[in-house]
This record gives structure tokens, sequence and C-alpha cells, in this order.
């Protein structure tokens, strides 16, 4: 399969698209980390799964629309920012799982760029237990960035916007479930920044 | 409620950075001034990576299920490790060629029994096509049912409904689960048409197919078939080359 491929069963939703992408450079990518990055077996993978979900998260908010390099390389870079940002932020004195390299990847920023703390698991779980068609409603816009116009013909809303008026209140609820009090809102390190790879990439 | 309806549309086409310059500055003014706007705006930037995290997290789980049935990726030799071989291999190679002669001759003409090697190898493919959420009113399709069965290793009911599903529709992902389910059942002339079939009509999962089509030979004590399937997956590029070369040397 090729990378546009890979990329567009992705952007459709299609499991195959992913499952393809983490078989095809896997072996390569554990290999590449455990040699040049001095981690273990278990951390390299744990690096590559959070690496490969970052590069899937970016496929979806269309970053990689303009993709220039292989998609092997974006996620090379991806995998290598992930190790530098831990080696800065902790200077690796643990090995973390993938959760957490992702919670990193996705904090909030605040006006000077500063990474905002947040309970992720909370919002995460708090969403989980919404039901639907707020879970479905909410994931297709803020996760698969469709268009209330296809939300609307997708889930049957009468119009564009029933949908945005039945959006709100999905997310109102999901505020409360989250937030019950007021959220504590503090900031540390600079953010992460995931969105181009740290080597120059060269043309396919 | 519809300025805040108004007020959150506002906030969501900023972070999406869609709104013209003025406009930005607009409610980049507002922010500094409206303390109950700015809490809307962190709260919402909050639950949005909330939604993003938990999708991930959904897709983390497929990928550690994944994971677990692919081959273990060794470490490559420690440069250490190769300076000393490359110092010492005359007088090791010819201390060690004697006895790897001998060694060798002994492991190549005892073969290990195909039910064993099946054994040793075979582990159902996860579920990695319909996830399987939350909700506990929500009317659950015979798909989803059907994948839930499987998940719960009910493979009677996932094997029935998946064959239901398959009348309807022939997908590859169903195709695969299906010769998994009745590999478990025992019923290895069904799981090797379910594979032969994912093969011949499908591009997707044709790795997956082959190493399922060589164990369910290899169930059934065909050697020979299983041999010529493994052989052919091992030129593979795929990470069950290195599986199916190490069965194809202990079933040789």
């Amino acid at each position: 399969m090729t990378d546009a491929e890979i990329i567009e069963l992705i952007k459709k939703g299609d499991p195959r698209g992913l499952n393809t992408a983490y078989e095809a450079f896997r072996s390569e990518f554990v290999h590449w980390l455990m040699k040049f990055q001095r981690c273990d077996n278990e951390e390299a993978r744990e690096y590559y799964q959070a690496a490969i979900l970052i590069v899937y998260d970016n496929i979806h908010a269309g970053k990689l629309d303009t993709l220039r390099s292989s998609l092997k390389t974006y996620l090379f870079g991806i995998g290598k920012n992930l190790v530098w940002q831990h080696y800065r932020n902790t200077q690796r004195q643990q090995a973390i799982g993938a959760e957490f390299y992702l919670q990193n990847y996705l904090q909030p920023e605040d006006d000077d760029g500063k990474a905002v703390e947040v309970n992720l698991d909370i919002i995460s779980n708090s969403f989980n237990q919404l039901g639907e068609p707020c879970h479905e409603l909410l994931e297709q816009y803020y996760f698969h960035r469709k268009s209330m116009d296809e939300i609307c013909a997708s889930m049957g809303y009468k119009n564009p916007e029933t949908a945005k008026n039945q959006k709100y209140k999905c997310m109102e609820r999901l505020r409360k479930m989250s937030f019950g009090a007021a959220p504590t809102v503090t900031t540390t390190a600079p953010a992460p920044t995931f969105d181009q790879p740290v080597m120059r990439v060269q043309n396919k | 409620m519809n300025t805040q309806i108004h007020d959150m549309g506002l906030i969501q086409s900023y972070l999406d950075r869609s709104l013209s310059d003025t406009e930005k500055e607009k409610l980049e003014k507002r922010l500094k001034e409206e303390p109950l706007l700015k809490t809307m705006y962190l709260e919402l930037q909050q639950l949005i990576s909330g939604i993003r995290y938990s999708h991930l997290r959904q897709k983390l789980e497929q990928l550690r299920k994944l994971e677990a049935t692919l081959p273990e990726i060794k470490q490559e030799i420690q440069n250490g490790k190769q300076i000393f071989l490359q110092r010492y291999w005359k007088p090791l190679a010819a201390a060690a060629s004697i006895s790897i002669i001998v060694v060798t001759s002994i492991f190549l003409n005892r073969s290990e029994d195909p039910a064993e090697l099946y054994a040793s190898y075979f582990e159902p493919y996860p579920n990695v096509f319909e996830p399987i959420t939350r909700g506990e009113n929500e009317v659950v399709s015979k798909r989803t049912t059907a994948f839930q069965a499987y998940e719960a290793k009910d493979f009677a009911q996932a094997a029935s409904l998946f064959n239901e599903l398959l009348k309807e529709k022939k997908e590859p992902g169903v195709l695969l689960l299906l010769g998994n389910a009745n590999l478990m059942l025992n019923n290895t002339k069904e799981a090797r048409n379910n594979f032969i079939t994912l093969i011949n009509d499908f591009d997707e999962f044709d790795t997956q197919g082959k190493w399922y089509l060589g164990l369910s030979y290899l169930k059934e004590g065909d050697v020979k078939s299983a041999q010529l399937i493994m052989r052919e997956l091992s030129n593979s590029e795929y990470s069950y080359a290195g599986k199916a070369k190490e069965l194809l040397k202990k079933a040789e």
C-alpha cells in the first residue's frame, strides 16, 4: 500500500489504514530507536505507538495534505521529537508509556505558548460516558473535523443549525461532567509541537 | 443561550484559525476584557483536547492488541559484541565448527510435531475492526454483537453472526475473524475456505490471510502445504516474515 493510500484510508476512518501503517514501520522504527536513542524494546514500542497515533491525529487534522516527505520520514521525525522532548523534561529518569506522550502532545497552550495542565483522563472518561448522539456528534466534529453540513447529512438532523445547537448542548453536558467545580488551570514549560518533524525532509 | 452558542462558534473558528484578521482582533480584545469568555475559551480548548485524547486512547488499545499478535522485535547485536566476534572469530569458528555440524544434523533430522507447532504459533487475530464501546442503553446491531462475541471468545456465536454478515456483504476483516473463529472451533476446513476467499478476493489482510492459512494446514498435519505458504511469507517485507522463517525451520 502506498503512503497516499494509507493516508486516504485513515482519513475515511477505515481501520486498515492505521493497522497497515503500524505493521509497515514497526520493526524499523523500534530498531532505530533502540540503537540510536538507547531505549529498550518496551520503551521503544511505547514511543512508536504514541508517534504513529500523533501522525494519525495529524492526518485527521489535515496537516499531511501537503506532505512532501515520505510518511516514514514524517513518522521518524515525530518519534525523534517525542524522545528529545521527554529527555528535556525529565532527564529520562524513568520510562513512561504512550498515554503520557499523547497527553503531553495534546495539552492546550495559553497565550504565551506554555502548556496548560489539564486532566485529560477525567475529560476523556466523561466523554465516554456521554452516550449518543453526543459522543458521535462531538467526535465527528472535533476529531474527524466534519462540517456541520456533513454531520447534518450523516446523523439525520433537520438542518445544520439544529446540529449546531445539539453540539452546543452536548459540549455543555461534557463541560459539567468534566469540570463539576471550576477547573484548575496552571501553566508549565513550553508545550511541545508535533506539526513538523525536526529533520528537514527531501521531496519524495 | 443564543449568545453563548454564537460565542462558542466564534471561539471554535478562532481555534481553527478561520477568523479574518479583523474578527480575530476583536475576539482577542474581548478575551482580555471578558473573564467569562476567557473561561469559556480555556474550557473549550481543554474539552477538545479531552475528546481527541479519548479517541486516540481507544486507537492505542487497538494497537496494543495488534502488537500482542506480532512477533517480538529482537535487539540487534550491540557494537561491543560485534568487535569481540571480529577479533576472535577464527579460533571460535574452529572450535565451534565441529559441534555445529553435529548439532545441526541432529536438529535438521528432527522436525517438530505439526500440531505442537500450530499450538505454539496460533493466536486469534484481535478485533481491530469494530471498537466495542460504552453505552448501556444503545440498540446493539448484529454487527456489533458479532464483534462483541468474538472479543468475549464466544466463537460459536461470532462465527454464526459473521456468516450472516458475509451473506449481506463480503468484508476482509469479517472473513479474517471468521476464519480465526472457525480455527478456534476446530472447523479447519471452513477456516481454510475463509482465508482462501480473503486472499483471492481482497488485497487487504493478504499477509494475515496467508499466515493463518498456513497455520490451518499445519493444524491438519499438511506440513508440505504449510511450508509452501510460509516460504512465500518469509520472503515478504512484513512482520510475519520473521515468524514464518522461524516456523519453517521448525517444520522442515
